[in-house]
């Protein structure tokens, strides 16, 4: 009963929001195949290749450095396409597409964020010998609560 | 490590001048940054007509300047890096090297000596 009125009072808004959404002229478009397929494709993709990495993983090291076994540039280089290329190639794109000018200045704002965190904190997670900065602040205080935080929050 | 060389790390002259020199740079470069990034936002949002103005073709003055401050940032990653991976890291060696010296603690790094900040 209790779980009943929990989910007819997170499905409300919805409700009250549905009518006015499909307001006006609705046309339904033919179903986009290419795209779905492309999209279930690059899906079993990364996991497989995620499955495939998780084999060879056997220690925190592993998983956020490789084991120590690729050089700086490198790591570089995959960070920089992790942190970018979702926005750039997304969000970035579209906004600028949408808004033009204004689109842009949000690329330079989180690129900017970027340095700043490396001067400040970088040191600071290399000298803990720690990799995130979930594991700093669990370091320091109660790890059970932060690890939960950090897990919500993200 | 044991607390008589965390302690006698701390102490270190030469720590404490690592400390402030790095903390002194680190703070200036992320002031820079922020300084030029928000004169670039406050531009953008009190002057559009600034930004606005015709720089040759149909390129305004906007676009140079947004890519100067991406370019910044590269820049000053790269200035950082090379101090931090020079200066300082020859500075941390030097400190390691002279407490085992004096200790003969041997199992000293910089790991140990980020621990006992």
């Amino acid at each position: 009963m209790m779980r009943l009125l929990i989910a007819a009072l997170a499905l409300a808004p919805t409700l009250a929001h549905a009518a006015g959404a499909l307001e006006g002229d609705v046309q339904r478009t033919s179903t986009n195949f290419t795209a779905i397929v492309m999209f279930l494709a690059f899906v079993a993709v990364t996991l497989g290749i995620t499955y495939w990495a998780a084999q060879r993983t056997r220690s925190t090291k592993d998983f956020y450095a490789a084991g120590g076994g690729i050089g700086g540039f490198q790591n570089g280089v995959a960070i920089a396409g992790d942190y970018m290329s979702a926005a750039s190639f997304l969000g970035i794109s579209a906004l600028v597409y949408t808004s033009g000018f204004d689109g842009l200045i949000y690329s330079i704002g989180f690129l900017v964020g970027w340095p700043i965190i490396m001067f400040l904190m970088a040191e600071r997670l290399r000298n803990l010998g720690r990799f995130t900065f979930a594991d700093v602040v669990s370091y320091r205080l109660q790890a059970g609560p932060i690890r939960t935080l950090a897990a919500a929050r993200w | 490590m044991d607390p008589l060389a965390a302690s006698q790390i701390r102490q270190d002259p030469r720590l404490v001048a690592l400390q402030k020199k790095r903390d002194s740079f680190a703070w200036t470069l992320a002031i820079i940054m922020l300084v030029v990034y928000y004169g670039f936002i406050f531009l953008v949002a009190f002057r559009p007509d600034i930004m606005g103005m015709n720089v040759g073709g149909v390129v305004t003055l906007g676009s140079p300047l947004g890519l100067g401050v991406i370019l910044l940032a590269i820049i000053l990653t790269g200035v950082y890096v090379a101090r931090a991976n020079g200066e300082f890291d020859r500075m941390t060696t030097e400190i390691v090297a002279g407490v085992q010296q004096r200790s003969g603690y041997a199992a000293g790094n910089r790991q140990t000596i980020g621990a006992a900040r």
